[in-house]
Parts: structure tokens; sequence; C-alpha cells
């Protein structure tokens, strides 16, 4: 059968979330039979990733460790970005996702966690008094809570605005219902359901 | 115009006690005949996989499978108002897959009340003198059909729940956190003891109608819905703050809709405490009855309707009466019994009658009586 060294790869490939075996050994073959160095350079990349990669010591979003062993992102390196708003996202995915939408110029702030108390995540976990200083330096005038439309998304977004809430800033909460594009006729009953609870009224133009 | 409803054919591999099955079935009334053990039971369970992906026996769907096979497929061929589709449950290494015309389905609980069934197997008496969770769970199925957003509604309340009380017990008594949880308990705690009282309205209504038809000797039957007033969310969530140090000594929530109960009576008294055996089945097939009706008005179609072993225990009248709602129904009937007796008092239904005869896991098509 492999060499037990590609048996060995094989198997810290499945490690990763979404890849069995059978992809796991597509990578590696793939490895093998490379032509332009993709080995050399994934095994240089790879190698200090932990120590080079840290989250980001305003935001948490990843950062890439600077000479001077300062770890600062890119959104919080920006001077272009509105200060006075901050996205607070569950995790770093969100916050890319909602940076592909090219709607928010703010800054953000990573929770890494939602408030969970049966997955043995209580309130003192969250990194409140991080975010409250964050707001109070940044001077920010608003937060938007973009946590998920799920009960534990809910619960931290209630949590944050009750513990913040003296901070005298405006909060507001991401809306959910019909992707854009999406059809009527095609949206699950649950996600229409939302959608209509949610509705909006409609400004007569006069 | 109620769309009618029929299993037109079943295909079953691995089912319990079964051989490799594969029946045509009528469209009115079809009956299994044969003795305790034999395979009838399993036959209903197959086709309530098949229509589900649950089984009325056991909430662990692996005792489905025969012992010493590797799995279980059973599928239906069902006529829905003259278009066909077929509904197939597979259960195996990969657990269970549902597709429908071969195409995989996303959601279980989706395809759960894709083709409504009804079905009454003698563990249903729980209906009538087993616990409140076995009432709710009818209301719940109920709303699943009448205001299908209620199952989100029941999962978030629920979780809710369970976190304010995990906090609770936890004996951290941050204020701030628990108010999080018990504003979304009170929001989605408002929505879906709605959806309960709806149901139980919609039940009630029914139930009452029909054991009127079944009860030959007339009993009056009193049906209450049984569940706080919730309504005003601000007095809602203060009695949710109030209860706080009772729900954590006593280590469940004690206020909400997931203590909603239905209180049956019969002539005055707890038909839970006072009726008769006989009467507590016949109650206990009417509430069944009355679901049919009720997802029946709901989905605007007749539910296919399943019965495990329903006349015994009835006496004669009671099984005439029966017998004759099964004439007047316009859902397809299937129901077993190990009583010879009862194909031919089943004549009164006049309609076109399918008899099965089962026995050691085979099952045949006998020619009517």
């Amino acid at each position: 059968m492999l060499p037990r060294r590609l048996v060995r790869l094989v198997s810290l490939f499945s490690r990763f979330p979404g890849v069995g075996e059978k992809t796991a050994l597509r990578f590696v073959m793939q490895l093998l039979t490379d032509k332009s160095g993709l080995a050399e350079s994934l095994a240089s990349e790879l190698s200090d990733i932990q120590t080079s990669i840290r989250p980001c010591e305003r935001c948490r979003n990843l950062a890439e460790v600077d000479p001077q062993g300062r770890a600062l992102c890119s959104i919080c390196l920006d001077p272009q970005r509105d200060n006075t708003k901050l996205c607070v996202v569950a995790k770093v995915q969100d916050l890319m996702a909602l940076e592909r939408s090219h709607v928010l110029k703010c800054r953000y702030y990573v929770l890494g966690k939602l408030l969970s108390p049966l997955d043995g995540i209580s309130p003192e976990d969250l990194p409140i008094v991080e975010l409250a200083k964050l707001i109070a330096s940044d001077s920010v005038k608003e937060v938007i809570i973009a946590t998920p439309p799920s009960v534990d998304g809910e619960a931290t977004a209630l949590h944050l605005v009750r513990e913040l809430g003296s901070l005298g800033i405006a909060f507001s909460r991401i809306a959910s219902g019909i992707p854009h594009g999406g059809d009527l006729e095609f949206s699950d009953q649950i996600t229409l359901g939302r959608a209509v609870l949610g509705r909006r009224p409609l400004e007569i133009d006069k | 115009m109620i769309t009618p409803l029929k299993f037109e054919r079943v295909t079953a591999r691995g089912l319990r006690n079964l051989h490799p099955t594969e029946l045509d079935f009528s469209p009115a009334l079809n009956v299994f005949l044969g003795d305790n053990g034999q395979g009838k039971t399993s036959l209903l369970e197959g086709l309530c996989v098949a229509a589900t992906g649950r089984s009325f026996r056991t909430d662990q769907i692996r005792e489905v499978i025969q012992s010493g096979s590797a799995g279980l497929s059973v599928s239906v061929q069902v006529n829905d108002d003259g278009f066909c589709r077929e509904q197939s449950v597979t259960i195996g290494a990969k657990g269970r897959q549902a597709s429908i015309d071969g195409k995989r389905v996303a959601s279980m609980a989706a395809y759960a009340t894709h083709t409504p069934i009804v079905v009454f197997f003698p563990d249903d008496l729980d209906l009538v003198t087993g616990a409140a969770a076995t009432r709710r769970s009818l209301l719940d199925r109920i709303a699943l059909y009448t205001n299908p957003i209620s199952q989100e509604w029941r999962l978030a309340y629920v979780r809710a729940l369970r976190h304010r009380q995990r906090l609770l017990e936890k004996s951290c008594d941050d204020a701030r956190a628990l108010h999080a949880f018990e504003a979304i308990i009170v929001e989605q705690g408002q929505n879906y003891a709605r959806a309960h009282s709806e149901a139980a309205q919609s039940l009630c209504r029914h139930l009452t109608e029909i054991f009127d038809v079944l009860c030959v000797h007339s009993l009056s039957l009193e049906v209450k819905f049984a569940g706080v007033e919730l309504a005003n969310a601000e007095a809602y969530r203060q009695e949710l703050v109030k209860r706080r140090a009772g729900d954590r000594h006593r280590k469940r929530p004690s206020l909400g809709p997931h203590r909603d109960d239905l209180h049956l009576s019969l002539g005055g008294r707890s038909a839970r405490h006072h009726a008769s055996q006989g009467q507590q089945r016949l109650l206990a097939l009417a509430i069944k009855l009355a679901e049919l009706k009720c997802i029946q008005v709901a989905r605007q179609a007749h539910p296919i309707l399943l019965l495990d072993d329903v006349v015994s225990e009835l006496d004669l009248q009671r099984t005439v009466s029966v017998f004759e709602w099964l004439r007047d129904t316009d859902s397809q009937v299937f129901l077993s019994t190990p009583r010879q007796d009862v194909i031919s008092a089943l004549a009164i239904t006049k309609k076109e009658q399918r008899t099965f005869s089962v026995a050691d896991g085979q099952i045949q098509h006998k020619s009517c009586p």
C-alpha cells in the first residue's frame, strides 16, 4: 500500500474540517506530482503560521505580527475607516463575509464566542471589558451587532446591549429574512415566516 | 376542495421481521390479518417510516432494522390528487436518508409533513392515561401543520429555557445574562403558547364532535386546554424573574408553554382517573381521529390513517360506531387485527377492501371474503 510517510500525511490532511480520506489522498498526490514548488511554498508558509499570525490586539481579527512584535489587522490599520461605527461579530469568518458585502466601512470587534451556558460559555467568558474599552477609546457612536439569528446569537446581542447600555451610544441589530434576488417560492417556510414577521413599513412618497 | 392522498404501493427491505415485501394497496381500506408477532404492526411501522422518517414504536430508529441486516430501505408510491411520487427512507451506515422522487431532502422535519399520516396504536392510550408530555406532543404535531413555523418557536424556546436553567443552577446570579435569555423565552414562549392554544382549539372542536359520534351511550366529554395566560409580555418577564430562586431549587422551569396540557373529563370526572379502560381507549381513538381532522383542515388533504389493533377492548356497539366512522371517511385506511371476525364486520363500511394475511413475516394478498 502507501509508504508510511504518505499515510501520515493523509491522516494529517484528513484532520481538516470537510476533508475526508479520499480528498486528503488527492491533496497528497497533487503535492507529489506538482512541478511548481507547491510543497516547498506550503512548508515555508506553514512553518511559523502560529507565531506570525495572531488575533489583532484591537479587534481580535486575524493579524500578521509586525517586526516590532505587534499584531494589528489591516482593518485597524486602515485610516479610511469610519471610527464612529463598530460592528460586533461572533467569528472571523463572519467579519470576512461582511467585508465582502462592502456595505460597512467601519471597524469590527470579533467576540470569538457566543453566550451559551449549555456549552459552558458563561457571561463572564465574553470579552465585554475589552469591548467597552475599545468603544471608549475610538469614540464609537453606534454599535452594530451582527451575531447570528439563533438563540445564542440573540441572547449575546441582548446581553451586550444590557452591559454596554450605560455608555450612551446607539445599538442596532442586523435584519434577517429573504436573501437578495432570492425567490420567495424557493425560500423555506422558516426564513419566509421570519421575513414576514420582521416586515417594515413603506413610506408613501409625497 | 380537499385533495385525496393514497399509498399505492410499498416496497420494504430489512424491516423488522418481514421478508422483502412489495404490496399494492386499495385506495380505500386495507386490512392486515394475522396472529400476534407475525409482522402486522411492522408493516404499519414501515409505512410510517416511509412517510415521516420516524417510527411510532420507538425513538431509536435503528431498532426498526432487521437483526442481521445492514440496513433498512422502505419506499411508498404516493398518489397525491392524481400525481404520483415516490418517497423513500433508508437507514444504514450513513444514518437516515430520505428522498422524494430520487432527490435527497435536506430537512427531515419538512419531509415528515409532506404526506400527512395519523397513526393509532395501543400505546396511544397514554393520550388519556399518561403524562402531560404525550398530550403536548399531540399539540406540537397539530401545530406543525396549522402553523409550520411553530417548530422553530418551540426549538428556540426550549433552548433558551435550558440556557436559563443552566445559568440558574450554576447559582451564578448574573441577573443581566438571565435577562437576555428571559427576553427570548418571553418572545418565543408567547408565540409557542399561541400555537399550542390554536392547535388545542382546533382539536377540541373536532374531538367533541367525533366523540359524540363514536360514543353510543351519550357520555358528555369536556376538553379544556390547560395553559397559562402569557399575553402580557412584561407580566410574563416579571413572573420569570420572580420564579428564579424557585426554579433553581426545583431544578426545572415552572412557568411557560412547556407545561401546557389538555384536561379531559367524561361526565364531569377526570377521564384519566375515573373512566373505564374501554372508555379511555375510545377517547384515545377519538383524539387521533380529531388529530386527523385538524390536519385535514390545515392541509386541505385527507391524511392517511394507520390503525394498529384498534378494536381490541371495544364492545360490539362501539366497534360498529368506529366502523361507521371509517365508512364515512375519505381517508385511506390501513388496519391490522388478529381477529378473523373483524373482516366480516368491516363489510358494513361498503368500501373497496383489500385483505392481506400476515404469517411469519410474509404478507400475502387474499381475495375478498
